[in-house]
């Protein structure tokens, strides 16, 4: 299967949506398939959410999976700085 | 005699714990250079009363640790040692492993040998170099004002609405915040509980930002989360995990690359940990453990209040002037429901004496091993009670009686028999209630106060002038002089000439005195009187003029009418008054409050005669009012101190009356320029 999973993250990323994120990512990861998140137009962000998908790059890094961001709301580049995640959405060498 | 002191450790502990944190609060406080000499003095006796405790209680390693210390001070205070920040630093780490070492022994745990080692060769390194520091050579973390977060939130902290992100969002706007991630709790991706929190966090926040702010933040999550706070510039060992943990290097939490700086961790985590103890021991220690049964009798009385109060109020609704007999009963008996009420609620205040004896055999039996000393040691009226604030107050200064007396008074086994003695010493622990007091009296059968070296030892110290003649009582006194001591070597028993001085202090700021009686070659004896609380006491209100004043009941001697030819002006000295056959200072109140109304005349008044250690002195009053107790409420904490009043009380009419202060009237009358300020403040 090659088909990319898509998370549109929305506008509101907090802990009540998690649940339903960490399953699609977690079908992604067991599946393979390469994973496209949109966190673009998120304007609110908490660090439940901020967990999730920084374990799920940790990990997809390590297992060589394709992670695709989109370009990051401000909201959602704050919120990681704030929590000293060092920009892990960035695409880095 | 077998007595189990581990049940005053906790006591031992909070009041260690205290003490460390003034140390703390002092050495913060402290400017380089020119010291404030009421900090260093300050800091020099909590390090001092630790030791002590320390001594009595068989804690060898912190007495040993705050020997070092308390040398160190000991410098400073004398002006031989400038307070350089390194020195003032190194006071602050040896603040931390005291704590940390306190801690230890509080929980049974093994002392970090390492570190209390590092820090105590540090400060032998200090008191061996010379005492004129360069202060350049301070280290520059030393300036950086700021504080090191540990915050490792509970897993369930996300799921109660708190975010972290809230949290050093508002931490930020405090000062500059560094966020150092910790991600090594994080599990695999498919172990994942998307609502439950894994990672932690250790924050630098730098800026001229207080603790309680930082409290206020974090107050939310209090329970949900592991939350440390240190000084930044304390914690030296910060640097070595403040690297940042980066993303690539956790693909598993167990990996070798944090076993190191977890271990740095730990270390900073210990140290801030015991600071977040010592704050919460702080809360313990104004608490107070009440036995059921006189909470229970309380709730009793509050029950007869009610009652009282809902006949009171019936009575009340319609009333008729036939009725006045039951409203006289009813009100009656709301006084009586008051007053038992009241004595209830002080009776949870108090506690036997021998909460602050019994910690003295362990004491005496190690201090007189130490010193080839054969020593007996009686304890008698343990049971007398007394208020749990003034107990708290009172242990320092009987401990420094207690050693005092072994260290000065008790000779060496030799030279008792030498005089003629039995071998043991004898010292004496009593206490007892006198009037609304309590006594305690600490004697020995030592070889008493050396009138010859202490007068010496005062002339060279230049407290007394060459060559006067000074009664023995007069001498004696000059023990309680600020920075004397006799000792001829400074040994960790005494010598420091910390002690007398504080202790009459410590007891005066009480409302008690101390005072001395001594023979040479029969021994000493020191008696404390303190009152049994601090907050209430029986008044005799008296009126002078317009005004309404309280004299304390205890101090009253008698009120006598004056009769024609009783009054004699002593040149100099004001006006006597002839009581039987001696004669008392006569001090008119209306003048020492500066009053227009009232009466000079002698034979319209009364006087009331009040003593004081002793001394009386006959106070000229217009007339003598209700005798009833009152509460009493600082004038010191509410304005500021004032001679010749010890505080003010609210008058059943809602009128504030000032209350007396003997000791105060006596010393304006001795010194007249003391009473100045109170006439400023009465024309005001």
């Amino acid at each position: 299967m090659n088909s990319i999973c898509e998370i549109p993250c929305g506008e509101q990323l907090t802990i009540t949506h998690c649940a339903d994120i960490y399953a699609q990512l977690l079908l992604a990861m067991t599946e393979g398939q390469a994973v496209s998140i949109d966190v673009s137009q998120v304007e609110r962000v908490d660090t439940a959410a901020l967990q999730l998908l920084y374990g799920f790059q940790r990990e997809a890094k390590a297992q060589g999976l394709v992670t695709i961001w989109s370009q990051a709301s401000k909201v959602f580049c704050d919120a990681v700085d704030i929590l000293g995640m060092d920009q892990f959405y960035l695409q880095k060498a | 005699m077998s007595i189990d002191v581990s049940q005053f450790h906790q006591v031992f502990f909070e009041e260690s714990f205290e003490g460390l944190d003034a140390m703390e609060m002092g050495l913060l406080g402290m400017q380089e250079g020119s010291p404030d000499m009421e900090i260093v003095n300050t800091i020099f006796r909590a390090a001092h009363s630790i030791k002590g405790g320390a001594g009595t209680f068989g804690f060898a390693q912190v007495s040993e640790f705050t020997h070092g210390l308390e040398t160190l001070l000991d410098q400073m205070r004398n002006g031989q040692r400038d307070v350089s920040s390194e020195a003032v630093n190194l006071l602050l780490q040896a603040v931390d492993v005291l704590r940390e070492m306190l801690t230890a022994v509080q929980q049974s745990e093994d002392v970090d040998c390492w570190r209390v080692n590092e820090v105590s060769t540090q400060i032998e390194a200090l008191l061996g170099s010379d005492s004129d520091l360069p202060a350049a050579e301070a280290p520059s973390e030393a300036t950086a004002s700021g504080w090191l977060i540990d915050f490792k939130p509970h897993p369930h902290l996300l799921q109660t609405g708190n975010d972290p992100i809230r949290l050093f969002n508002e931490l930020r706007e405090l000062g500059q915040l560094t966020v150092t991630l910790n991600s090594a709790g994080l599990p695999a991706f498919s172990d994942l509980d998307p609502e439950e929190s894994y990672l932690s966090w250790q924050l630098a926040l730098e800026g001229d930002v207080s603790l309680a702010q930082i409290n206020e933040i974090f107050e939310w999550v209090e329970g949900d989360c592991d939350l440390t706070i240190s000084p930044l510039a304390s914690a030296d060992t910060a640097e070595v995990i403040d690297e940042p943990v980066a993303v690539e290097d956790m693909p598993s939490p167990q990996a070798e690359i944090i076993s190191e700086p977890a271990q740095a961790a730990n270390t900073v985590k210990s140290t801030a940990a015991e600071s977040k103890k010592a704050v919460k021991n702080d809360a313990a220690l104004a608490s107070i453990r009440v036995s059921t049964d006189k909470v229970d009798s309380l709730i009793n009385l509050v029950g007869e209040l009610v009652i009282t109060q809902s006949m009171l109020s019936q009575l009340g609704e319609n009333f008729d002037p036939s009725r006045l007999a039951q409203l006289i009963d009813g009100l009656e008996q709301l006084e009586r429901n008051t007053r038992e009420l009241q004595e209830g609620i002080m009776r949870i205040r108090m506690l036997p004496i021998s909460f602050a004896f019994n910690r003295f055999p362990r004491l005496v039996h190690d201090l007189s091993g130490k010193m080839g000393k054969q020593v007996e040691l009686q304890l008698s009226g343990e049971q007398t009670e007394l208020d749990k604030t003034v107990m708290e107050k009172i242990g320092d200064p009987l401990v420094h009686l207690v050693r005092n007396s072994l260290d000065h008074g008790l000779e060496t086994p030799e030279k008792r028999l030498a005089a003629g003695k039995p071998e043991s010493g004898l010292l004496q622990l009593n206490a007892y209630h006198q009037g609304g007091n309590i006594v305690i009296e600490i004697s020995d059968d030592g070889a008493g106060l050396n009138e010859d070296k202490i007068l010496q030892k005062a002339i060279e110290k230049g407290l007394v002038p060459a060559g006067e003649q000074l009664s023995a009582d007069k001498i004696h006194e000059l023990i309680f002089m600020p920075g004397f001591s006799t000792a001829d070597v400074v040994s960790d028993v005494s010598g420091r000439g910390v002690g007398m001085d504080v202790v009459r202090k410590n007891i005066n700021s009480l409302g008690g005195s101390v005072e001395v009686v001594s023979e040479r070659g029969v021994g000493s004896t020191f008696t404390i009187r303190l009152p049994l609380t601090l907050a209430i006491m029986d008044g005799q209100t008296i009126q002078v003029g317009d005004q309404k004043y309280i004299i304390p009941l205890i101090s009253i001697i008698e009120s006598v009418e004056i009769k024609p030819g009783t009054v004699k002006n002593v040149t100099g000295k004001g006006e006597v008054y002839t009581l039987r056959d001696e004669y008392v200072p006569l001090i008119r109140l209306r003048e020492v409050f500066n009053l227009d109304v009232g009466s000079d005349t002698l034979d319209e008044g009364l006087l009331v005669v009040v003593e004081f250690e002793d001394r009386k002195v006959g106070l000229f009053v217009d007339e003598l009012l209700a005798q009833q107790q009152v509460v009493i409420k600082s004038l010191e904490t509410n304005y500021r101190k004032v001679t010749g009043i010890a505080g003010a009380t609210i008058l059943g009419d809602g009128t504030v009356a000032l209350i007396l202060d003997i000791a105060g009237l006596q010393a304006m009358y001795r010194d007249p320029a003391l009473a100045k300020p109170l006439r400023t403040i009465q024309a005001a």
